[in-house]
């Protein structure tokens, strides 16, 4: 890793931070299973978040009824527990998507003024 | 397929044992999810060292279902009968000193209060029939001054017995709201 202690703490925090957005995003689009999903996020570099993030998250958003999981057969044969967004997490995703937009364009515009 | 694999049965085997917190059939569900991962990663043509090398150690994974599952986790609640021990207990724990305090702030603060109001009945009594109070060796206005000061002396005292009673009461609520959201144990 190319970054220091302190930036990839931060960026880790960060990542963990808009995981759950990418996650409702990604699912709001369409069912989806653990290990797909894990390999949709490994293909961009500041996501991809490894599996000991992303298993113990999709629990946690299950639990709180922003996702729920049905038996679906999967691409590769077996059987597999799919995720889908419910309605409460398509609000949620409203919301963390409202509070990321705001949130980039305050940073964008306060580092521009910054430079005046 | 994965069962069949000792290395990969044995990861899973020992994410169970870090997973003992979690409810059974949650439990259950996680470890499926784990080992479909797994199979789905094998199916792809990963090496299974690699598969488990990027699950990382079973005991992180643990971890970060831990974090994650703590803010939303019905299962640790207490039961019932737990609960009512625990509250037995901690007014058992409290009521004995709290009882003390109490009692004390009582007689102290009700003692000055009564004996504000004699001196300053008697000085009332003073001012008006001094025949019925010939020994009275103060002025009647001494008694009519230190009088009403020790009744607020005394008001003074009962108040804060007011205050550490609401205070006890407030403690009480808050803490059996905890012990009901389970947050106390363990």
């Amino acid at each position: 890793m190319s970054s220091s202690h302190a930036s990839g703490e931060w960026t880790s925090q960060l990542r963990r931070g808009v995981l759950e957005l990418c996650i409702l995003r990604l699912l709001s689009r369409g069912p989806s299973y653990g290990y797909e999903l894990v390999s949709t996020l490994d293909a961009y570099p500041m996501l991809a978040s490894g599996e000991n993030t992303v298993y113990p998250l999709l629990r946690r958003l299950k639990q709180e009824g922003a996702l729920e999981t049905f038996a679906r057969e999967s691409p590769s044969g077996p059987v597999r527990q799919y995720y889908r967004c419910t309605r409460d997490g398509e609000r949620r995703l409203k919301e963390l998507e409202k509070d990321w937009n705001a949130m980039v364009s305050d940073v964008t515009s306060f580092s521009k003024e910054g430079r005046r | 397929m994965t069962e069949t694999n000792p290395a990969a049965a044995r990861y899973l085997q020992r994410l169970d044992q870090e997973l003992s917190a979690i409810p059974a059939s949650e439990r259950a569900e996680i470890l499926r999810e784990i080992a479909d991962h797994i199979a789905d990663s094998l199916a792809a043509g990963r090496r299974l060292d690699e598969v488990l090398t990027a699950l990382g150690p079973a005991d992180r994974m643990a971890r970060g279902y831990a974090v994650e599952l703590a803010l939303n986790r019905p299962n640790t609640r207490l039961g019932a009968i737990d609960k009512a021990l625990t509250v037995i207990g901690l007014v058992a724990v409290a009521s004995l000193p709290s009882f003390i305090v109490s009692v004390i702030l009582l007689s102290v603060g009700g003692g000055l209060a009564a004996a504000g109001l004699g001196v300053t009945g008697g000085g009332i009594v003073a001012l008006v029939r001094p025949d019925l109070v010939p020994d009275l060796t103060v002025a009647p206005w001494v008694c009519l001054v230190s009088g009403p000061a020790l009744v607020a002396a005394g008001a003074g005292i009962l108040y804060v017995l007011f205050l550490y009673i609401r205070f006890l009461v407030r403690l009480t609520q808050r803490t059996v709201r905890r012990i009901g959201d389970g947050r106390t144990a363990r």
